[in-house]
């Protein structure tokens, strides 16, 4: 298992929407949507080798992050901006950041009060909670034993958040990091 | 004491010897000693001082159960020696002491110990004249330890735990609990607060069963055992606060076994706090675990099958056992008691310990003992003094059910075992061993194995077990443990130096139900908290009322169980603050740092050779005479779409939204249903079904939260979105704003084409912005409104263009400073709780003719009952003194209002402020008189608002500067 | 620290919550007394009960209703915000 690394994820486009036609606008644009609520998949945009994640945040809106650097997201953005009826943008310019690595869920365990490590990852599903207090999103991803863990915050949050959780995660030993996309 | 040779179980590494102090002088433990057994080991007899009458105080329960054993370690005050590693070069003193343990100068108090009877300081200290004398003694007599006020700062961590099944105590019963559990597939938290599992005394034959099920519980991985973790507090739903040396875990559990076992408790006889007088189980965990001998010549007090079995156990180790007083009449049935006659131990039965006396060291010489009576009293007839320098107390054990009460358990006292046991417990709570009044080694390991099971049913694992354990037959704990004695010193609470005398006082004036018991003479609230004394205050209170204890009840148990230290439950003290995206710009441009709510802003920028007070007035004399540059990013944003998004913003704010025109923007003021003003902002139409507005820094939370409370009471077709962190927001103003904004966006700034209170989106140095005319500081200024992600690239644009021209960036003061100087209020600030807009003069900012808004019906009877009171303005001439926000009004007498803004103002070269003052007082032109710090009273002018520019006539359009 | 089920995001410390009064249905204000309006206003029920209450799990901004026993501090069930308007409603979750 590789040791506990917590990194700020720079320059990922997100987008946000909701609204009574947001669904199915996502659709006809051949975004593949999460069916249950507080569910993520991946998803491509036709035309583009590129992966977007798709969330669902309760019942009704998505939250969409290029998977890496890339155009995933161009598409999409304009076409929001030119005001489609019933679907409202929700603008995401959230810190983002990855927990992942040995002793993981002890770094978790000293910020968050949900049982992560309890989680069953094939649901895939999506917490809204609070971490030292801060909203947050957060996406368990890889595998049973090497899991890794995104997590978004209101941008006016994230740098004091990651301060703190650098400060838990150096006292675990693990390693901090800033990666640009 | 004296240290054994080694066993190969002990819990002691003696390659590794460490070095510490006492007092003043050298001594040596082991790797894996306490500093109570090192003390021990080393011969040490004296360990503290008592806390009224300072007495020469030893061990006692070993357990931390008692206080003798506080010390003052390395500057940490009331460090718990019976349960702290000892560490290399430990510089260890004893608590409550002038001059040091053995010079301790308060002795002396001991021998005044009639003058000082229980609550003797309700009666004697109450003259008022003299009580600042008395509270100056007392704060330097009493209290333990001391704090070093120059103590660094240790952060602890915090953590959460999760698990099904919560064992607490690794006695037999505990394991047996956790093994059944996690048997049945929960995952089970086991937490003991000793360092090893084990649990408490244990005889030869019971170790190998009790060892086995310890390398089980090692073994399974569905057992995560958390040691030296004491659990402290029970909180709802099964969270358990568990106390380790250096952290906390907040352990959630769906099912909680209570293993916690019982407390030892002493026998009650003159001088029983004598050095060398402990209890029997505190001997046989420093004899078993630190191989620490209890003395040369031993004398056992016995009332129960425990104390001999104890007897054996010293024997095999070579420790002499010179007598057993054994408080009963009847002979002991139990097979130990036949082993210890037939070593040759002599056993005195229907005995009572009388008196312990003292040698001329102070520590324990010897024990004098009487016969009883068929009443179990002490009779006048034979005594025998036994020469003993060690005297075990094994009479009796109480029921360590507080974290059980705290999970809302209920107990009864059972007469057979003398003892509380379980009665009701709530769902999910569970309860085994001697806790549950089972004594025997097999039975306990089958009523853990009945509660682990029945635990994990609960949380869902496996079926419950029906299995009844029953009870102990034998009675484990002698009824009265208490010898009368004349000359008194019996001590029942060592922590708090209670005697039996000082109960029954207490109950003879009246103060007789436990409650009242315990907080007038303060038994149990001591470190202990009652654990070695609760019990015994509830016999006295019981023989002087001639009530049954069941009658009587034990006093209420609260967290924390035992002490714990503030920086475990401060943890970490995480810090969260809001930086707004140009936070960085901010620090290289020398902001000086203040705190907005949970924001950090920039109070102003320092500029070298400019005092604070200049920087604030150059700032605002900037934004006057060419531009200044603000950062408004912590306002609240919010955006609402839908076809009746207008109709819910008539709704909500006070004024007529939804016939704006698209391209304009209004402000927009926020009441409760009482009619008063909560928050304001502005509100701009981006398109016929798109509102953008914005809220105070303070406000943007929980505005947002009942916006969306009321969206989804009341079901209107529209939808929110909170853009606050994710939008950077400026505001250029001054005369050369329009010039430099222009250089910038593609965006027609010209007042006929973008007229004052318009809103216009386009493009800013590349980035897409949103643009607002608003009038907040009283100049030509944009609000540029940019996504977070682009807010620092814009603001460095506007900072290079701007530059050039004269502007500066300004900051919350000078902001201040120029709002007031347009009269404009700010809330929370110049309204207060009850400020309605009539008295604001904001009634120009409410529409009444909609048909319904929040506020609108409390605001027709405010409307119809007058003013209570009236925002005004004033301005003082003619003096340096300035009043302060907040100072009063005062008017023939009467409080007739309060200052609520105030500020010089450079630009209009006097002073000027807000009050809220009583509306027959509020003419223009009129004078009242504000009284100052130290009574002085200052007379100032009632002035029509806005002061600057009162037509207005700068923020609509160019003007010179 | 009380669990307190969310219908939306399951079960949660307390401390994810915001509590938002017990759900108390204004008098009409076109047509009642002032005195009607002011205990509306001012007045709330302080004793021990079975309430409909207003609660909001923060992270996710997601009110809902949910039916408490006061006096022992027990949630019996959750509701959607809907069924203030709209009460025919089933309940979104009980307790066991």
């Amino acid at each position: 298992m590789s040791t506990l690394l917590f990194e700020t994820l720079h320059g990922r486009a997100c987008v946000g929407l909701k609204g009574p036609n947001a669904a199915e606008w996502l659709v006809t644009r051949g975004v593949v949507l999460p069916m249950s609520p507080n569910s993520w998949t991946r998803s491509s945009t036709p035309g583009d080798s590129d992966e977007l994640l798709v969330a669902r945040l309760g019942t009704a809106e998505f939250f969409l992050e290029n998977a890496a650097e890339g155009p995933g997201l161009s598409d999409l953005n304009p076409a929001l901006a030119a005001c489609p009826p019933g679907v409202y943008p929700v603008l995401r310019e959230d810190s983002a950041f990855r927990l992942s690595g040995e002793g993981v869920h002890e770094a978790l365990a000293q910020v968050c009060n949900v049982h992560f490590a309890g989680l069953a990852l094939d649901p895939r599903p999506v917490i809204m909670t609070l971490m030292i207090g801060v909203a947050v999103l957060v996406v368990p991803q890889g595998i049973n034993n090497e899991r890794r863990y995104r997590i978004w915050c209101d941008p006016t949050f994230g740098p004091s958040l990651s301060e703190n959780l650098a400060l838990v995660v150096a006292d675990c030993g693990g390693t901090i990091r800033e990666v640009s996309a | 004491m004296y240290r054994l040779g080694p066993r190969p179980d002990e819990w002691i590494d003696r390659s590794t010897v460490l070095h510490f102090d006492f007092e003043g002088k050298r001594y040596q433990g082991f790797e894996g000693d306490t500093i109570t057994s090192a003390l021990a080991g080393a011969g040490v007899a004296f360990f503290g001082r008592s806390f009224k009458y300072h007495r020469p105080r030893g061990i006692l329960s070993f357990a931390n159960h008692d206080s003798n054993t506080l010390f003052q370690v390395d500057g940490v005050p009331n460090v718990r020696g019976d349960v702290t590693l000892l560490r290399h070069g430990m510089k260890v003193a004893a608590v409550n002491t002038f001059g040091g343990l053995m010079g301790d100068k308060a002795r002396i108090l001991d021998r005044f110990a009639r003058y000082l009877p229980v609550g003797f300081y309700y009666k004697a200290f109450h003259s008022k004249r003299l009580f600042p004398r008395w509270e100056r003694m007392f704060r330097n007599l009493t209290g333990l330890g001391w704090v070093p006020l120059d103590a660094p700062r240790r952060t602890t961590p915090k953590r959460y735990g999760f698990c099904d099944v919560l064992v607490i105590g690794g006695g037999p019963s505990g394991l047996a609990a956790a093994l059944e559990a996690a048997g049945a597939g929960a995952r089970v938290a086991l937490a003991d607060e000793a360092f090893r599992l084990g649990g408490a005394a244990c005889t030869g034959a019971d170790r190998p069963a009790l060892e086995s099920m310890v390398q089980a519980v090692r073994r399974s991985p569905n057992i995560t055992v958390h040691g030296a973790a004491a659990a402290v507090g029970y909180y709802a739903d099964h969270w358990v606060a568990l106390a380790e040396p250096q952290r906390m875990t907040k352990m959630r559990a769906q099912a909680v076994v209570f293993a916690t076992g019982v407390i030892e408790q002493p026998a009650v006889f003159r001088n029983n706090d004598l050095p060398g007088v402990l209890l029997a189980s505190g001997a046989w965990r420093l004899l078993s675990r630190y191989r620490v001998a209890p003395g040369r010549n031993v004398v056992m007090v016995a009332a129960n099958l425990e104390a001999y079995s104890m007897c054996l156990e010293l024997h095999a180790q070579g420790v002499r056992i010179v007598a057993i007083v054994d408080l009963r009449a009847q002979p002991e049935p139990g097979a130990a008691a036949a082993e210890c006659a037939a070593l040759g131990i002599r056993a005195s039965r229907g005995f009572v310990p009388l008196e312990a006396v003292a040698g001329a060291d102070g520590a324990l010489a010897a024990l004098v003992i009487a016969s009883v009576d068929e009443s179990g009293r002490a009779t006048t007839g034979e005594r025998r003094r036994i020469e003993c320098d060690a005297v075990l107390m094994s009479v009796g054990w109480a029921a360590a059910a507080q974290l059980l009460l705290q999970a809302g358990g209920s107990t009864h006292f059972s007469e057979e075992l003398q003892q509380f046991v379980p009665k009701e417990l709530p769902a999910g709570i569970f309860a085994a061993g001697r806790l549950n009044g089972v004594y025997d080694f097999a039975a306990r390991e089958l009523d853990g194995r009945r509660a682990g099971s029945q635990a994990a049913a609960h949380a869902g694992f496996g079926t419950p077990s029906s299995a009844i354990v029953a009870r102990s037959t034998r009675c484990p704990s002698h009824r009265f443990p208490i010898i009368d004695h004349p000359l008194a010193k019996n001590f029942v609470d060592y922590d708090e130096d209670l005697q039996v005398k000082d109960l029954e006082n207490a109950v003879q004036e009246g103060f007789d139900s436990s409650e009242l018991l315990k907080r007038y003479s303060t038994v149990g609230m001591g470190p202990s908290q009652g654990k070695h004394s609760n019990m015994n205050a509830l016999r006295v209170l019981a023989r002087a009322r001639r009530l049954p204890i069941e009658r009587l009840g034990l006093t209420t148990s609260r967290p924390m169980y035992h002490p714990v230290a503030l920086k475990m439950l401060a943890g970490r003290g995480f810090n969260i603050e809001r930086r707004t995206p140009i936070d960085a710009q901010h620090r290289s441009l020398g902001a000086v740092w203040m705190p907005a709510g949970n924001w950090r802003r920039p109070e102003y920028y320092a500029v070298s050779g400019e005092s604070r007070v200049q920087s604030i007035e150059a700032e605002v004399k900037a934004v006057r005479s060419s531009a200044g540059l603000i950062d408004v990013g912590t306002l609240g944003k919010i955006e609402i779409y839908g076809r009746e998004a207008g109709l819910f913003l008539d709704r909500v704010y006070a004024g007529k939204y939804s016939d704006m025109k698209v391209g304009t923007t209004r402000y927009g003021l926020m009441l409760d249903e009482s009619g008063v003003i909560i928050d304001d902002g502005v509100i701009a139409r981006l398109a016929e079904e798109m509102f953008y507005f914005t809220t105070t820094t303070g406000g943007s939370a929980t505005v947002f939260r009942e916006l969306l409370r009321l969206n989804a009471l009341w079901g209107l077709d529209c939808a929110l979105v909170n853009v606050t962190g994710h939008r950077g927001a400026f505001n250029l103003a001054g005369p050369l704003s329009r010039e430099i904004l222009q250089t910038l966006t593609d965006v027609d700034l010209r007042d006929n084409v973008f007229p004052f209170l318009g809103v216009r989106s386009g493009q800013v140095a590349g980035a897409a912005v949103r643009l607002l005319r608003v009038g907040f500081v009283g100049e030509l200024g944009y609000e540029i409104h940019v996504p977070a992600g682009s807010a620092a690239a814009v603001w460095q644009a506007l900072y290079d263009a701007g530059r050039p021209r004269g502007l500066r960036p300004f900051g919350v003061e000078a902001q201040r400073v120029l709002r007031l100087e347009k009269g404009h209020f700010i809330v929370g600030q110049d309204t207060d709780g009850l400020t309605d807009p009539f008295e604001a003069n904001a009634r120009w900012a409410v529409s009444m003719q909609k048909p319904f808004f929040v506020g609108q019906r409390s605001l027709k009877i405010l409307q119809a009952r007058g003013l209570r009171q009236k925002l005004v303005g004033i301005e003082i001439l003619g003096s340096t003194r300035l009043p302060k926000e907040c100072q009063l009004v005062i008017d023939g007498g009467r409080i007739a209002g309060r200052v609520t803004s105030v500020a010089r103002s450079r630009t209009l070269n006097k002073s000027i402020g807000l009050a809220m003052l009583a509306p027959d007082l509020a003419e223009a032109g009129g004078e009242i008189r504000i009284r100052l710090d130290h009574g002085e009273m200052l007379a100032v002018r009632i002035v029509p608002t806005p002061f600057y520019d009162p037509d207005n006539q700068r923020q609509r359009a160019a003007v010179g500067p | 620290m009380k669990t307190m089920v969310c219908p939306l995001n399951g079960p949660r410390p307390i401390s994810e919550f915001a509590y938002g009064g017990e759900v108390r249905p204004s008098p009409d204000p076109n047509v009642c007394s002032d005195a009607e309006w002011s205990a509306y206003v001012f007045n709330r029920s302080g004793s021990p009960g079975v309430k409909y209450e207003w609660w909001c799990h923060i992270a996710s901004g997601f009110w809902f209703v949910a039916l408490r026993d006061t006096a022992r501090d027990l949630v019996i069930a959750t509701y959607s915000a809907e069924t203030v308007r709209n009460p025919g409603l089933a309940p979104l979750g009980s307790a066991p």
